[in-house]
């Protein structure tokens, strides 16, 4: 009889279940309160750093970003990553050769305060192509929690999310698709730089905005229609209805531009391999940044 | 770690999305408030706990006297740990009169060392109480449990569990300030494998569905501790001073009869109720061990030491009780006496051969 492997493997990460008594109005207006207390400088590439400039952040946000999905990091460490790093960069001028190792550290500080098991300084490094250190990144932790003077416990969208959809008359099936496409707006609205003055609440409200009328639900209720949900949201979150609509508009054709961007990628990167041209080892080329 | 800041940088200007109105953000906190330790001086060792070494130390900045407590970090390969990190992370926010005050986090030279700038209280209550030559009078301790209840109810109101109360990690300033210090702490610090003292794993302020193997942690464990603390203040000893997890339960059943589904619904499917064979014992007892107690008193204390988590007292139920409102009245905290400071005279004799005032 021939040996067998079998894969006995199974998802390990035990998860507690969603406490309903932190899904109360209190909750949601401390943390409305709360949320100011996290906003990054929307003016730092201007006011304090003298190298970095938007497309750089764009770069390593799209690296932090696929590091987080291969890793199938919790949904909140890349947002809250990145709100690390914008409220860093908005104290501190940071060369850009150090930008990557930043980003790094962002992700070593968020994967902790989020994840049952985070990520390693090792693996971190890894995803570098080693051009980072593991010494260097346990320093710029510490840089990084001083700068942030230790406070992590930041706001995020994802906080809003579930306090919107308890709010909303839909069907536990739909609510599980829901989550996940605003999930998805919000990390991108993380990677784009027009989205650093807005606070968490309202990129939430904007996303779950948003794929709901993305998913078509709004036809199953009337409460859901467009002009309701927004007047709804709105209210919730204390903010004037034509600024949600601007921001439900802008992340959609954020991501209607994020789509055309990936097709472009998709026949160029087919061109290339065609071509043999080597591909840098690290899911996305930050060095790039150095450039 | 040095900054690389510029000097000629602009100011920092940032606008408030409230009031839409622009402030400066100060030079000096533009780049955090990273501190070296160098800038403490040792004064003595005041402890060892589970989590290492205490020092009183003077901060050279401010004069102020701190306590400082040094995290471990020696075997980090992966940075800060994770338990201290959510710890500092939840400390550095909490601002309550009764609770210890985290005030900083500073680094040492290299960053295997990492300490904590608490607020300095004189007093522990456990060294207080083996020390003192007569018992705290009634006054003094509702002056004591109400002050721990308002810390309490702090921290329950902002969905934190302490989790580990007990008259050790009560202290209490030459002002008569009680404060709440160590919540969490144990995870930060790990304990070690030989625990230091029998003290550091206590059972006796344990609650009884802790015992049994409960899954839901709620704030009603905290209360279980007030109340122990509550009857210790008052008999001037542990009043369950359990060696072991079966002589705990059997010394709460002692105390308050057998515990059953009728008075708490859900008992018999605790995960460890099989373990145990309880004695059948069918009288509460606070009463034959509080004979002087008021019937406030005595309410009080029936409410904190409920078997049933769900219908024992809350902190703000504490609060509102009739026994603080009724005579002897709580005295004034800065009415509390002072008292002789234990720690650092133990800790001076400790270090007699170091200099006085050595660098951290």
């Amino acid at each position: 009889m021939e040996h067998q492997l079998f894969c006995c493997e199974v998802d390990t990460i035990r998860r507690a279940y969603q406490d309903s008594n932190l899904l109360n109005d209190r909750v949601l207006q401390t943390m409305l309160k709360a949320e100011e207390n996290y906003l990054p400088s929307p003016n730092y590439f201007k006011c304090v750093q003298k190298e970095i400039v938007p497309k750089m952040r764009k770069i390593v946000a799209t690296w932090m970003l696929e590091v987080c999905e291969e890793q199938k990091c919790e949904e909140e460490v890349f947002p809250l990553a990145m709100n690390y790093l914008d409220r860093f960069l908005s104290v501190e001028p940071t060369k850009k050769t150090r930008l990557q190792l930043l980003g790094a550290t962002c992700m070593f500080l968020a994967s902790k305060m989020k994840e049952t098991v985070p990520l390693t300084a090792e693996k971190l490094c890894i995803y570098t192509d080693n051009s980072v250190r593991p010494g260097e990144l346990l320093q710029m932790e510490l840089l990084a929690l001083n700068k942030l003077k230790w406070d992590l416990a930041s706001v995020t969208p994802h906080d809003f999310i579930e306090h919107f959809l308890a709010k909303l008359p839909i069907h536990q099936s739909s609510k599980q698709i829901l989550r996940k496409h605003a999930q998805t707006f919000v990390a991108l609205c993380a990677t784009d730089v027009n989205f650093i003055a807005s606070p968490p609440s309202m990129i939430a409200a904007g996303s779950v905005a948003a794929a709901v009328q993305g998913l078509y639900l709004k036809s199953t209720d009337s409460c859901l229609s467009s002009q309701n949900l927004t007047n709804f949201l709105s209210q919730v979150i204390r903010s004037d209805p034509d600024c949600l609509r601007s921001c439900q508009e802008q992340i959609e054709s954020l991501l209607e531009s994020s789509l055309r961007q990936a097709q472009q990628h998709i026949s160029t990167e087919t061109k290339r391999v065609e071509e043999d041209v080597d591909l840098s080892c690290t899911p996305t080329d930050v060095r790039d940044i150095n450039i | 770690m040095e900054s690389t800041a510029d000097t000629d940088l602009e100011p920092l200007k940032l606008k408030s999305l409230k009031t839409d109105r622009t402030f400066v953000i100060p030079h000096s906190e533009r780049l955090g408030k990273c501190r070296s330790v160098k800038e403490f001086e040792k004064i003595n060792r005041i402890g060892e706990g589970t989590y290492g070494i205490v020092y009183r130390a003077r901060d050279t900045r401010t004069n102020e006297i701190v306590a400082l407590k040094k995290v471990r970090m020696d075997k980090e390969k992966d940075g800060i740990p994770i338990s201290s990190l959510r710890e500092i992370n939840l400390l550095i926010r909490l601002r309550h009169p009764n609770i210890v005050e985290l005030k900083e986090v500073v680094v040492g030279s290299h960053l295997e060392s990492l300490f904590l700038v608490m607020s300095y209280c004189e007093q522990d209550l456990a060294s207080l109480l083996e020390n003192m030559q007569s018992p705290f009078s009634e006054a003094q301790v509702k002056c004591i449990v109400l002050q721990l209840l308002k810390g309490l109810a702090y921290l329950h109101h902002n969905f934190i569990l302490h989790r580990d109360l007990k008259v050790s990690n009560l202290l209490m300033t030459d002002k008569g300030c009680v404060k709440i210090a160590d919540f969490g702490l144990a995870r930060v610090y790990g304990i070690p494998l030989q625990p230091m003292t029998p003290r550091v794993v206590t059972l006796w302020y344990r609650a009884p569905e802790l015992l049994l193997g409960t899954k839901t942690q709620t704030t009603a464990l905290d209360m279980w501790a007030v109340g122990c603390i509550f009857a210790e203040l008052l008999a001037h000893k542990p009043l369950l001073p359990g060696a072991s997890e079966i002589q705990q339960l059997d010394l709460i059943v002692q105390l308050l009869g057998t515990p059953n589904e009728s008075i708490w619904p859900g008992f018999s499917r605790l995960p460890l109720v099989g373990q145990y064979s309880l004695r059948k014992q069918p009288y509460n007892n606070l009463k034959n061990k509080f004979t002087w107690l008021s019937e406030a008193g005595l309410r009080l204390l029936n409410l904190l030491f409920m078997y049933n988590p769900q219908r024992r007292a809350t902190a703000i139920d504490c609060l509102e009780s009739s026994y603080f409102k009724e005579k002897p009245l709580p005295c004034e905290p800065e009415l509390m006496p002072t008292f002789p400071h234990h720690r650092n005279k133990r800790s001076a004799s400790e270090t007699e051969h170091q200099t006085k005032r050595s660098k951290v």
